[in-house]
């Protein structure tokens, strides 16, 4: 412990070039990591950095709320709160206590396509994280009652983070009404009533298809010893069996839109707000790069194109996002304005049109693509910051693009997108007949309500 | 317990919890600092891992120490980056984000301050714009009537927002008529009535050499950093001016229930608490580890009692609220509708119980694992790093306040624990706040204390009886 290396208004000591390792690349950044698959079919990621003494666990099941079926909406999402309830030699809770004992810090989240569980443990710890994640991927032990507690907790979920949420249910009513077919026209939190309506019975048969070393790849990030690492792994996942039922995976496409849908909501929102999303193709397609580059040209910064046009220069909009929604199957180029006090859903909507329309026909200039791309070769270096956040970006490339390597090349193929490839996705996907648009309107004033 | 049944035919014996390794000590990084002739601070923690610098020049002093006008310094600050005498606010951000960067400012309780986060590359371009807008904001009227506008539509959806209008309600009942009554952001009324130049003044009196530090973190050399901040700081002059110290709030709380009424709420967001501890208060370390075994952290008894046990709520926390003066302590969740007493009452006897019963040893030595392990976690990237050489800034901390850190911790006693509940919890003086369903949570609350009814704007709500006489 150094305490008198400063010495206000004095010259002092400097930290010698920092504690960590360098991540640069011959290009630009590059994560060195080994992999392989053990028999069982467990993917295998290390990323070995021994700069500090920590190490990240992250554990991705290639399983989300696409793979569930009508009438047990939010199942996935559920069953990830099922995870911290109990296994074979881990009673109900004691997963959080053991990580948190040991100094770790944990968490878990689940999406359309996938379900993630990480850690982030002192170096010295790595195995005690290793079997309390093997334990649960080996058994479940959970019970009615905990079942009951959690279809609770994820009910005051949905309402704290969704339904009792200014805009909080933008996205799902948009999503309800941009899909027919695929399954993402649920929302992950799912419906109540489904939630409370799950049983131990599909906890346990959901465990038994998804949960299981096929369908899982695992990233070690940090301070570990790799032949150590793969020993640890192999004696805790190695024993664990694959059981013979056959993964469920919808590969449904909606059928082109040729029209478009509209319609309305109310919220308790002081503001108006539009939401529109247009198809488009799956993340791992060239189109989607050019759509994704033209999400961050359209709405990255306040000096990007939409930012400067509808809250700075016009002052219509409260604020702007854009998203290109990367999914397994083909997902959604979203748009979400919130109008400034006393403008309307429809000027936002005239507005925004007026503004697609300048793109598709004249594109946009070469000095905001660039800007976009140098904005994105910064976003990608604050992402590989933390070991944890680059164990989940492995995990990422590897289960939803099936090649953990495409971590290193990504920059890449962002780098390489053209003026042409921009406009010309503008125009095939951001079109009037491809999209869903939603105006989300305050309840009407009555003037009955208001002390009510 | 429903078919547990395990997957490996149990060749592995997996009852046995793994025993450690070897821990590792990370201590506290050594850092750079240097102080130029006019008294400005430079400090440099260098780290080259990643080819990425961030700098922040931070001006103590802020949002409580607003001359009574709430709000000036957040908006003062934002102003900071939207024109200066060279470039207009469209110049200053388009040239630091074709960079790759990105540029920003705004004001906290204790602190104002303008950052940008850069390739290190472009680290002197960017460097001269940041100086550019701490050292000439124009303050142009066009900008002030865009920032004010944008401010006072915040004000409005944050009334739309159960946590925000409960946790206001919240400030209000326990500050009175201190600073911390308000809202950081303003109200309203003030921020409608904020002029120019009182913008100018308060810039020109938190933003001189004497009072501010610029602090730059990642692939930085210190000895270029230092020769930076020397052509761009160096010629600024001294003020020598001693700032208006804000003065303590009242400690001495009493019970008040307020209800702020959203009928159409699907939850009640609830608060409960009083007026907590000064950040450089000697206390702070055992109030922060009675906090964390309280309700800071998923373990926490609030949130095992609230979530785990009882399914009331996703999550239940609590904190003290690190300020110069002493910022609130609170206790709250977001709780369904018929249960919003019974998590009220839950967190009084929570609190209740660490004033009168030591914790176990068992239970103390599980929450000092818990921040002394996972100190290491907290000061991983670059930016953590730096947000604690800030607080050690603007808090006056002792320079070897982090390396101190886990042996303060390890030192707490039961006692100590049941000593400083005893201070620094006070259940019966708790302001008790919730943000729902008015009708109902009037009824239900009652047994707390008479309820004060509010609405989103803060107004008095007059009861049922007097309100049918006055319609």
């Amino acid at each position: 412990m150094h305490c008198d290396f400063v010495s206000p208004g004095g010259s002092a000591t400097r930290n010698a070039g920092g504690r960590r390792a360098p991540l640069k690349g011959e290009h630009s950044i590059n994560l060195a990591f080994e992999e392989y698959d053990l028999d069982n079919g467990l993917h295998v990621i290390l990323h070995q950095d021994r700069s500090l003494p920590i190490v990240a666990i992250n554990l991705w099941y290639h399983v989300g709320s696409k793979n569930e079926h009508e009438g047990e909406t939010g199942f996935a999402h559920l069953f990830e709160h099922m995870m911290f309830q109990g296994s074979e030699n881990v009673p109900a809770n004691m997963h959080f206590h053991h990580v948190q004992s040991a100094g770790g810090t944990l968490n878990a989240s689940t999406t359309y396509d996938r379900t993630n569980y990480y850690e982030t443990l002192p170096a010295h710890q790595l195995e005690l994280g290793l079997w309390l994640e093997s334990d649960r991927m080996n058994s479940l032990a959970v019970t009615e009652q905990t079942l009951e507690t959690q279809r609770n907790v994820v009910t005051e979920e949905r309402r704290s983070r969704y339904d009792n949420q200014p805009y909080g249910t933008m996205l799902m009513e948009l999503f309800s009404r941009a899909y027919k077919m695929q399954p993402y026209r649920w929302p992950t939190i799912g419906s109540l009533a489904d939630i409370q309506a799950a049983t131990l019975e599909r906890v346990q048969a959901f465990h038994g298809m998804y949960y299981r070393p096929q369908n899982a790849s695992l990233c070690i990030a940090g301070d570990f010893e790799s032949d150590e690492a793969r020993r640890l792994i192999e004696k805790y996942f190695g024993g664990i069996t694959n059981g013979d039922v056959e993964i469920y995976r919808p590969f449904v496409h909606e059928p082109p839109q040729t029209t478009q849908v509209r319609d309305y909501v109310y919220d308790s929102i002081p503001l108006p707000g539009l939401m529109v999303g247009m198809h488009i193709p799956d993340m791992n397609t060239p189109d989607f790069i050019a759509l994704d580059m033209l999400s961050y040209i359209l709405t990255s910064g306040e000096s990007s194109r939409f930012y400067h046009r509808f809250v700075y220069e016009s002052r219509i909009a409260q604020s702007i996002l854009s998203y290109a929604y990367d999914l397994e199957l083909p997902g959604l180029f979203l748009f979400r304005i919130i109008a400034q006090q006393g403008k309307t859903p429809e000027m936002l909507e005239t507005m925004l049109w007026q503004e697609l329309d300048d793109i598709r026909r004249n594109g946009v200039t070469a000095r905001e693509l660039q800007k976009a791309k140098n904005r994105i070769e910064t976003m990608f270096v604050r992402a590989v910051t933390s070991l944890q956040s680059r164990a989940d970006l492995l995990n990422s490339f590897r289960v939803l693009a099936g090649d953990a390597a495409q971590v290193n090349t990504h920059l890449e193929k962002l780098q390489a997108v053209t003026l042409e490839d921009v406009q010309r996705v503008a125009a095939k996907y951001l079109t009037e007949n491809n999209a869903t648009c939603l105006y989300y309107l305050p309840y009407p004033k009555k003037s009955s309500e208001q002390n009510a | 317990m429903s078919g547990s049944s395990s997957r490996d035919g149990g060749i592995l014996d997996r009852s046995i919890v793994p025993a450690p390794g070897t821990p590792k000590d990370l201590a506290f990084p050594e850092y750079f600092e240097h102080t130029l002739a006019n008294g400005l601070k430079v400090i440099v923690y260098e780290e080259h891992a990643l080819p990425i610098a961030a700098v922040s020049v931070v001006a103590r002093g802020s949002g409580a120490d607003d001359g009574g006008m709430p709000g000036l310094a957040g908006m003062m600050s934002e102003l900071l980056t939207k024109g200066t005498a060279a470039r207009s606010a469209t110049e200053i951000v388009e040239e630091i984000e074709f960079l790759g960067g990105s540029i920003g400012s705004g004001a906290g309780w204790d602190s104002s301050s303008a950052g940008m986060s850069i390739l290190s590359r472009h680290l002197p371009q960017a460097f001269d714009v940041l100086a550019d807008v701490v050292r000439h904001p124009a303050f142009p009227a066009e900008e002030i009537e865009r920032v004010r506008e944008q401010r006072l539509t915040d004000i409005l959806q944050n009334k739309a927002n159960p946590s925000s209008v409960a946790y206001d309600r919240f400030c209000a009942a326990v500050y009175g008529d201190h600073p911390y009554a308000h809202p950081l952001e303003g109200t309203e009324a003030s921020v409608a009535a904020l002029q120019e130049k009182e913008m100018r003044a308060l810039h020109g009196r938190l933003f001189a050499p004497d009072n501010m530090f610029v602090i730059g973190v990642g692939d930085i050399d210190p000895d270029a950093f230092v020769r930076l901040c020397e052509n761009a700081y160096g010629d600024m002059t001294p003020i020598g001016a001693v700032r208006d110290v804000v003065q303590p709030p009242s400690a001495e709380g009493r019970r008040l229930v307020q209800v702020v009424d959203r009928p159409t709420a699907v939850q009640s967001s609830i608060l409960v608490g009083h007026v907590g501890i000064p950040r450089g208060h000697e206390d702070y370390i055992a109030a922060y580890l009675l906090n964390m075994l309280f309700g800071g952290y998923f373990g926490s008894r609030l949130n095992l009692n609230l979530r785990e046990d009882k399914g009331f709520t996703y999550g239940a926390h609590s904190r003290y609220e690190a300020r110069l003066q002493s910022g609130p302590f609170s206790a709250g969740a977001e709780v369904r509708n018929e249960v919003t007493d019974r998590a009220i009452e839950e967190i009084l006897l929570e609190m209740e119980r660490l004033r009168t019963e030591p914790v176990s040893e068992e239970e103390l030595a599980n929450v000092k694992n818990y921040v002394v392990g996972s100190f290491p976690l907290q000061i991983e990237t670059p930016s953590q790093v730096a947000q604690r050489m800030i607080n050690i800034e603007i808090y006056g901390l002792p320079k070897n306040y982090y390396n101190t850190f886990n042996s303060s911790i390890l030192a707490l006693t039961p006692e100590d624990l049941r000593r400083t509940a005893e201070r620094w919890l006070h259940p019966e003086q708790t302001a008790i706040v919730a943000a729902g369903r008015g009708h109902l949570l009037r009824n239900t609350l009652e047994r707390f204390g008479a309820v004060a009814l509010f609405d989103a704007d803060g107004q008095r709500i007059p009861n049922v009886e007097s309100q049918a006489q006055d319609t």
